[in-house]
């Protein structure tokens, strides 16, 4: 932790990384990883945490680079593959996407799916990029100052989002508010965070899993708005919302990008949810700053590049946390920190002179990454966008299938298509009374962790 | 009430949709052995039984298929798989108190007597370890400080229960002058993170590589032998204490009670043989996992004993009445519902 900014001994590694690019088999397997999680990215439930463990074997086999380049490139590749499940058909894949949704699903539906996934691809490199930029420049020295910020700090920054998103969340504040309770009551079910003993099961071991996100993410916006849909009796077409659409303006567009990457970045290297609460902050950020804030809701350009940069930000920026302290910061970089250890490298502070060709190698590696998922993103936006074209009778049994079936592979059971047709009445039931399920998820997702850094803090005693 | 037509359809396709669902499970094909690994990836646990797996697949001359069912802190893993039909089809791996601790206590719908184990194959051996530039260099000097310190040292440990908590736990019963606040976390990581952030005093970690280059120091290994790769570290045995982890941190290979003899032997064999083999042994070399080997007879023992002694070790920890303490092995389960 003291190797500082202006240490050059961090950078005299960057050539042999850089030579250990040159290899085919490298660049084929990075482009895999990222093909292969744009992938389950789109089919929600089965998540990266499945295909990186379908995946791990791998890594006894390459050699410690592509390996680690692989299960890499699966989970920012699905980052993004969340981002067009919400924007084409409003089911985010995972809760990093739920932000991506507020515009990017109203852009779809106006007939604007093809820009609305090109921009999210392109803030989704900026975002990429320049997180990666920043963990060369700074990442020993902002990772160290990530160390001294303690449990108590963790929970006030989570308990910050929230409130963030209680006062800026559609639907005003008291409504929020109440989504928030929701949120955080639903994720009391289960296994008591910190004594670990069940509560709230009634006796029934198999509730011990608590409530399933995957159910509660399909159940809240795929089946909801489904069931809304077909209850109302109004099919929404394209055309009648194409008009409302407001026009994008490339600058302003471009900055909530860039905005989105700095709060993404900063968010990655603090293990607070990372992606939600940067998505979310950044979401408020950009409807704070619009000038229209009225087109938010509707598909404000900005609040759909802001969250799409901020989510792939943290992504990349939570590899700092991981190589150069040891410390995951999801369950994903606790698979990668395991997958680590087993092909011999010791993360740590050391780690960029003791093995400066897997350090450099990897950060190269990102920015390949970044660039095969610009390329592949911008290249299948006009196909994906022909999928949002298709009349409302044939997409509904599609996404009444992907519902039921991503909501049983989530929760392994049966247990998970329940749950996932309770939310979905719930979430009719909480549209016709105008309160949105986003604070709702963001409180589901945060309210475990809020819990623990809590509890920590208090036990620490000081 | 009349419906409107696109919801009767949607019923229909529900309904449908439904009893597919149920419809058989195809059965694995023959020659596949499915291994359940009540852990998540890249866990040590998860490690080693991919390790054995990979050295036992030789031996059956069949496929081994490893599935990760973290959740419900390893009871979900084992509930699959005494579900699941005893032909010696289906095996799972899990740390012993998934069957120990966690089922007295959540309801779980099988016993020890639901499971038939085939062997054991290693017993997670948490360190303690400080920071390296604090004035504690040993153990000794650590018990000193706490004790100068009248109970304001905080030392992180992956949950409460877990088995390094209930070693130190058991340190401080049994000595009055000893005083500590834990700090529980979600994993070993994380209690390390808080470690070098200067949050906690001492934590209790897994990390191996970090203990060797220098950025955690070792002081007690929480286990009743030295680690193979930490031999300068004194155990709980060294210093005259007892090993009440041994229960709860043993990784244990499962079949499901009433599976055929002949099937049970010959899957232990190759198992026993995978486990004494170099290319395992040093599959474990990165994790702070003591190579436990002990064959059926012995871990059938074994389980049986761990089991009647539980009650008595949570009693001399002073957690007995706080009955919540629960550990879910080092990481397994918690927060495996985060991002």
């Amino acid at each position: 932790m003291d190797a500082s900014f202006a240490d050059p001994s961090l950078f005299a590694g960057a050539w042999t990384g850089l030579s250990a690019m040159a290899s085919p088999e490298l660049w084929l397997l990075a482009l895999a990883g990222v093909f292969l999680g744009m992938t389950v990215g789109v089919l929600p439930g089965f998540g990266p945490p499945a295909a990186m463990a379908l995946l791990f074997p791998l890594v006894y086999v390459l050699d410690p680079l592509p390996g680690i380049a692989l299960l890499a490139g699966i989970f920012y590749g699905a980052k993004y593959g969340g981002a067009v499940t919400s924007i084409l058909i409003g089911i985010p894949g995972e809760a990093d996407a739920v932000a991506t949704l507020f515009e990017g699903h109203p852009l779809a539906l106006g007939g604007k799916a093809r820009q609305a996934l090109s921009v999210a691809t392109m803030a989704s490199f900026t975002g990429g990029v320049s997180a990666s930029i920043g963990i060369v420049l700074l990442a020993p020295v902002l990772s160290g100052a990530a160390l001294f910020l303690g449990p108590g700090g963790r929970a006030a920054i989570m308990a910050c989002a929230l409130l963030l998103v209680a006062c800026t969340g559609p639907g005003g504040f008291r409504r929020n508010l109440a989504m928030i309770f929701l949120g955080l009551a639903l994720a009391l079910p289960g296994m008591d965070p910190v004594y670990g003993e069940a509560r709230l099961t009634f006796g029934q071991w198999r509730l011990s899993g608590g409530v399933e996100l995957t159910s509660l993410l399909l159940g809240m916006f795929g089946l909801g708005d489904l069931l809304d849909a077909l209850m109302s009796g109004s099919q929404n077409t394209t055309s009648e919302r194409a008009d409302s659409v407001p026009a994008l303006n490339r600058f302003s567009t471009i900055m909530a990008a860039l905005r989105g990457s700095l709060i993404g970045f900063v968010t990655g290297l603090v293990p607070c949810g990372a992606g939600v609460t940067a998505s979310f902050a950044s979401h408020a950020l950009e409807k704070r700053l619009s000038r229209h804030p009225e087109r938010f809701g509707k598909g404000a350009w900005e609040g759909l590049a802001g969250p799409e940069a901020s989510n792939n930000a943290a992504a990349m920026a939570s590899f700092a946390p991981l190589l150069l302290l040891g410390l995951p910061t999801n369950p994903i970089m606790a698979a990668l920190l395991g997958a680590l250890t087993v092909v011999g490298v010791a993360p740590g502070p050391s780690l960029p002179n003791e093995q400066p060709a897997f350090y450099w190698g990897l950060i190269f590696c990102l920015f390949l990454g970044n660039a095969f998922l610009l390329l592949l993103g911008l290249g299948l936006a006009g196909f994906w966008a022909r999928l949002a074209r298709l009349p409302f009778r044939l997409l509904w049994p599609a996404v009444l299938t992907l519902c039921l079936t991503g909501s049983y592979v989530g929760a392994d059971g049966m247990s998970g298509p329940a749950q996932c047709v309770l939310f979905g009445a719930l979430a009719v039931f909480l549209k016709r009374h105008a309160c949105s399920p986003a604070p709702l998820v963001l409180a589901f997702v945060l309210g475990p962790r809020l819990e623990t850094h809590l509890m920590q803090t208090l036990l620490s005693g000081w | 009430m009349k419906w409107p037509r696109s919801l009767c359809r949607f019923a229909l396709v529900w309904l449908t949709l439904l009893l597919l669902s149920f419809a058989p499970h195809a059965s694995a094909a023959d020659g596949t052995v499915r291994l359940y690994v009540a852990f998540s990836p890249g866990g040590a646990l998860d490690v080693a039984a991919r390790a054995l797996a990979r050295e036992a697949e030789k031996e059956l001359g069949k496929n081994i298929f490893i599935q990760n069912v973290p959740s419900g802190g390893g009871m979900t893993g084992v509930t699959k798989l005494i579900e699941s039909s005893p032909d010696g089809s289906t095996l799972a791996a899990c740390v012993s108190n998934a069957l120990i601790f966690i089922p007295s206590r959540n309801d779980a719908p099988y016993g020890i007597q639901d499971v038939e184990p085939l062997l054991t194959f290693g017993q997670a051996s948490p360190v303690l370890v400080t920071r390296p530039d604090a004035p504690w260099k040993d153990m000794d000097a650590f018990l000193e400080a706490t004790r100068r310190r009248a109970g304001s040292m905080r030392i992180g440990v992956p949950g409460l229960g877990t088995p390094s908590h209930i070693a130190l736990a058991i340190m401080a019963a049994d000595d009055p002058s000893l005083k500590w606040r834990f700090v529980p976390f979600g994993g070993s990581g994380e209690a390390e993170a808080a470690l070098l952030g200067g949050h906690v005093d001492a934590a209790a970690s897994g990390a191996l590589p970090r203990m060797k280059n220098g950025q955690l120091r070792p002081m007690l290994t929480l286990a009743g032998a030295r680690l193979p790769s930490l031999p300068d570290v004194p155990s709980l045995s060294d210093k005259g204490l007892a090993d009440p982890g041994r229960g709860d941190s043993t990784f244990l290979l499962l079949a499901p009670a009433k599976t055929p003899e002949n099937a049970l032997d010959a899957l232990s064999r190759a198992f026993q043989k995978a486990a004494e083999s170099d290319a395992y042994r040093k599959a474990l070399e990165g994790f702070s996992v003591a190579p436990a080997l002990r064959n059926r007879q012995e871990a059938k023992d074994f389980l049986q004993r761990a089991w009647r002694e539980e009650g008595n070790i949570l009693k001399a920890a002073g957690i007995a009445d706080r009955s919540a303490a629960l550990p879910s092995g080092e990481n397994a389960g918690k927060n495996s519902h985060a991002e």
